[in-house]
């Protein structure tokens, strides 16, 4: 079906069979869990005008960018649509940002444990800035590279930063410079993505004359981040309280909020501190709610309301985008394992390599950020090679994760058999 | 009583059937080579060393390890409850058995290659052994990952493939061999009545269409690999989960080196340009094109090196500068047509449909395609040790080391397309000895782009690769290769 007709059709069809009054004031939800009937997604199956009207008011190709998880798409769209984009990619970025701290640390500790970092290397600094958004001074202790050192030590990590003015024609001082004025607003935030796929620093490798070592910009996400939070905050809210719930994680039911939705559909999620199967338990829980609300919607006995669900997979998307928010709470929690059950039962496994309207960028960063927590980086990378196409600036993670993984590996003789 | 107790506890913790497309033909770490073997071996036997849950080496058989100030000599130091399934005491003469034994050049271990890095094996006290190394070593234990075996139950080191061991496997692993049954299954009791599971079966189910069914009709409680074709169908079953596993795998087709026409780096080109790899991948499910021997996610995968296409006209030139003429719709030198014969193992999933599909597009193409099916016996036989092939249709397994030396070492044991390049054997030499990590990636992309254009295989694809595991079995950890390396916090319910 064609990105123009796709769920007007469906929407116009409900209307049509006169089955739903289409301004949303008949609801024929009988027999449909009490508490889910009044969330958002019932809301958009009884009256899909006011979905219709919706999706035209922010741009509809902005809502199906929005719907397909294309968040970079969804923020040329109007209104509510860009701030919600906006907001989804201070999230991802947000995780990536987090993911590219800890393997940054990870890293540092790993050379420490080989019996310290490459030599004359300006590693430590570059570990020392993810750890502290670029304030780390202190971190220069050793390293002699002349250019750079007194570069990143210079870095304030702030808005107004001001660079010397010899260091402004360097490459590491034009990323930095590039980075102060993402900060402050100024600069095409397109710009730093676009440079975040090269190194931030290249450094010749003592032990191999001729060789390069390349080592990416520590800081590329949490500016990213920085950017995308300002960018959803100049934008007004929205005052429907449609556009506000359209396709997100919430539930939407008025005047209760999820942690009681979830309650009230038998869903408790575990303590702090729970084992990896208590979270797989609560994710189990959910889905035997929403697997019963399901089979009531398809029970109503509307073809035309069966259709809209099926063509946006409006329930499947809540699940998803619900374990996403509960995987990146259990990293922000400090509980990877728990965050590593929620993103692998979040994963649409039919397309389990491509963001698709279950599989959210988030989740990938998610999941690549709870595998590595849980000690598998070799796994992490897997989660990454997904975002790589939309997001060319994750190489820079990626580049770093893989350094890690190697490091963690070297004098290793490995394993490999056939089938 | 005791029976009393032991069957109250199997029923209690229950019986955890996994499916492999093929039972192991020997159970035998010295001569393990595929994955089903790997699995089952991790059940029975133990390594000094292995992976804990977040994959860090920690002792297992051994309680203790102290490295020479030159880093040259290792002395382990063995646990004192170490125990065979026989209940005798594991000791430091198995470990200089199964070291000997694996380096015995009569024995042809496949295992070879990971001690190769170990000079010398001594005894050296009642629960010491000695190691000493052909260099210095950073950190060996990450090495000491191979299987120890009972000395006791081998005449001497050199072992064959047909030893009685194969049939009655003792080891120093969480479960013990109960029976072969008459299906072809394998019945496994975990050594301790504390443990989740109480007994595991190895179900040979060859039709792996059927693996899927079974699993939903609860005749099975684990799948290791699902077709990519059935992931839609279990993720939508709410008594299935999947997890990712195996995922550092790739197909290819390999060229016997040594035999003609193959030789011919124009003839192996042509034949690259005929294929449409796309067309072969989409019968059998989703999955990431390859240029060269890692996946995509790898940190040592050039991208910059370009995926074959089907080019049916650079294929038709590079036939004509090998000598060849199209004659009668086949391409024929010295009135001979070219004819080849694709060689896939009989347990290789999916390869019947991959097969047939390329014999239809090399034909079209001009060239004759005969294909064969091999069981184990006959593989192992005439891949591994003869090499007599023309194409081999296979996959690779790695671990999360991604060390392809022995497939493309010149004198690598795994090499069977007998490829030689002494570039690439420096380079694989420096990723080898790297003591930083950039070092290694660079060495191994530039290894992926020498190897891509040489073409000793035509690299296909990675598959989405997942295992599937029924809600009744709790507090899974699937180890990313070996799968079951963290099977005693499992626990059936």
């Amino acid at each position: 079906m064609g990105r123009s007709t796709w769920w007007r059709r469906a929407a116009v069809l409900l209307c049509a069979l006169g089955s739903f009054s289409c301004d949303g004031q008949e609801a024929r939800s009988s027999g449909v869990d009490a508490t889910l009937a009044m969330g958002w997604i019932m809301r958009v199956v009884q009256a899909p005008d006011t979905f219709s009207t919706t999706v035209d008011r922010g741009g509809r190709d902005a809502w199906i960018a929005f719907h397909r998880n294309d968040f970079l798409g969804a923020t040329t769209g109007d209104g509510a649509v860009a701030r919600r984009a906006w907001g989804e990619l201070a999230v991802f970025y947000d995780v990536l940002a987090d993911l590219s701290r800890v393997t940054w640390v990870r890293l540092g500790d790993t050379w420490a444990a080989r019996g310290g970092p490459p030599r004359g290397s300006v590693l430590p600094l570059l570990v020392g800035w993810a750890q502290n958004d670029g304030e780390a001074r202190g971190a220069a202790t050793g390293v002699d590279d002349p250019v750079a050192g007194p570069l990143m030590n210079a870095w304030s990590g702030r808005p107004a930063w001001d660079p010397p003015e010899t260091f402004r024609t360097l490459p590491l001082g034009q990323r930095m410079l590039l980075h102060a004025q993402i900060r402050a607003g100024g600069a095409d935030l397109q710009a730093l993505r676009s440079a975040g796929g090269q190194p931030i620093h290249v450094e010749v490798v003592a032990e191999k004359p001729g060789l390069n070592r390349a080592l990416f910009d520590p800081l590329l996400y949490l500016t990213l981040k920085l950017r995308a939070d300002a960018e959803a905050a100049a934008i007004t809210p929205p005052v429907d309280p449609l556009e506000t719930q359209l396709f997100s994680a919430g539930f939407g039911v008025p005047a209760q909020d999820d942690t009681s939705v979830l309650a009230a559909l038998g869903v408790a999620l575990p303590a702090a501190g729970a084992p990896a199967e208590s979270c797989r338990n609560a994710a189990r829980s959910l889905d035997t709610a929403l697997d019963g609300w399901r089979a009531e919607l398809g029970s109503l006995g509307d073809p035309a309301s069966r259709a809209l669900l099926d063509e946006l997979r409006l329930v499947e998307g809540l699940r998803a985008r619900l374990l996403t928010r509960w995987a990146v709470s259990a990293l922000d929690a400090d509980q990877p394992a728990c965050a590593l059950a929620y993103a692998e039962l979040a994963l649409d496994h039919e397309h389990p390599r491509e963001v698709t309207p279950i599989n959210s960028p988030t989740l990938f960063a998610a999941l690549a950020s709870a595998r590595m927590r849980t000690g598998n980086v070799r796994l992490a990378l897997d989660a990454l090679e997904a975002l790589a196409s939309s997001f060319p600036e994750v190489l820079a993670l990626d580049e770093t994760l893989g350094d890690l993984s190697v490091l963690q590996n070297l004098g290793k003789s490995g394993d490999s058999r056939e089938n | 009583m005791w029976i009393l107790i032991s069957t109250l506890t199997m029923v209690l913790a229950g019986n955890l059937r996994y499916a492999e497309d093929q039972a192991p033909a020997i159970v035998n770490p010295l001569f393990g080579s595929s994955m089903a073997e790997a699995r089952i071996n991790e059940l029975l036997f133990q390594s000094l060393y292995a992976d804990d849950p977040e994959l860090a080496t920690i002792p297992l058989l051994a309680e203790s390890g102290e490295l020479s100030p030159d880093r040259t000599e290792m002395t382990v130091t063995l646990r004192s409850d170490a125990r065979w399934h026989d209940g005798t005491l594991v000791t430091p003469a198995d470990v200089v058995f199964t070291i000997r034994a694996m380096k015995e050049a009569a024995t042809a271990s496949t295992e070879a290659g990971r001690v190769a890095f170990i000079s010398e094996a001594v005894e050296a006290g009642e629960r010491s052994v000695k190691l000493r190394f052909g260099r210095a070593e950073l950190r060996p234990e990450d090495k000491l990952t191979f299987k120890i075996l009972p000395a006791a139950r081998f005449k001497s080191t050199t072992v064959k493939r047909t030893d009685a061991f194969r049939t009655a496997p003792i080891g120093s692993g969480p479960y013990k061999l109960l029976k072969y049954n008459e299906d072809n299954s394998i019945s496994l009791s975990a050594t301790t009545t504390s443990a989740g599971v109480a007994q595991i079966t190895m179900r040979e189910v060859s039709d792996k269409n059927y693996q899927a069914k079974l699993l939903l009709y609860e005749s099975l409680e684990a799948l290791v690999r699902v077709l990519p074709r059935d992931l839609p169908l279990l993720q939508n079953n709410r008594k299935v989960e999947l997890y990712p596993y195996q995922t550092n795998s790739w197909w290819y087709l390999g060229y016997n080196l040594k035999r003609e026409p193959f030789d011919n780096p124009e003839v192996r080109a042509a034949l690259g340009m005929m294929i449409d790899i796309d067309a072969l991948l989409a019968p059998i499910g989703t999955g990431d094109r390859l240029s060269g021997p890692f996946v995509r996610s790898s940190p040592f995968y050039n991208h910059e090196v370009a995926l074959d296409k089907k080019n049916s006209a650079g294929a038709a030139e590079r036939m004509l500068q090998a000598g060849y003429t199209l004659e009668g719709g086949l391409w024929t030198k010295g009135g001979r047509p070219l004819t080849l014969k694709v060689t896939a193992h009989q347990a290789l999933e999916s390869a019947q449909d991959v097969a047939i599909n390329l014999q239809s597009q090399l034909l079209s193409a001009g060239v004759k395609v005969q294909v064969e099916f091999l069981q184990d016996a006959a593989w192992k036989s005439r891949v591994w040790s003869a090499r007599e092939f023309d194409l081999l249709l296979s996959q690779w397994s790695f671990d999360r080391n991604e060390d392809v030396r022995e497939q493309f070492y010149s004198k690598g044991s795994r090499n069977f397309v007998s490829y030689s390049n002494p570039a690439v054997d420096v380079l694989l030499d420096e990723a080898r000895d790297a003591a930083d990590p950039q070092v290694r990636k660079l060495a191994l992309r530039k290894a992926h782009q020498a190897i891509h254009d040489d073409r000793p295989m035509l690299f296909l694809w990675t598959l989405d690769s997942f295992a599937a595991l029924s809600t009744r079995v709790k507090n899974v950890l699937v180890h990313p290769f070996y799968f079951f390396s963290f099977v005693s916090t499992w626990e059936m319910k």
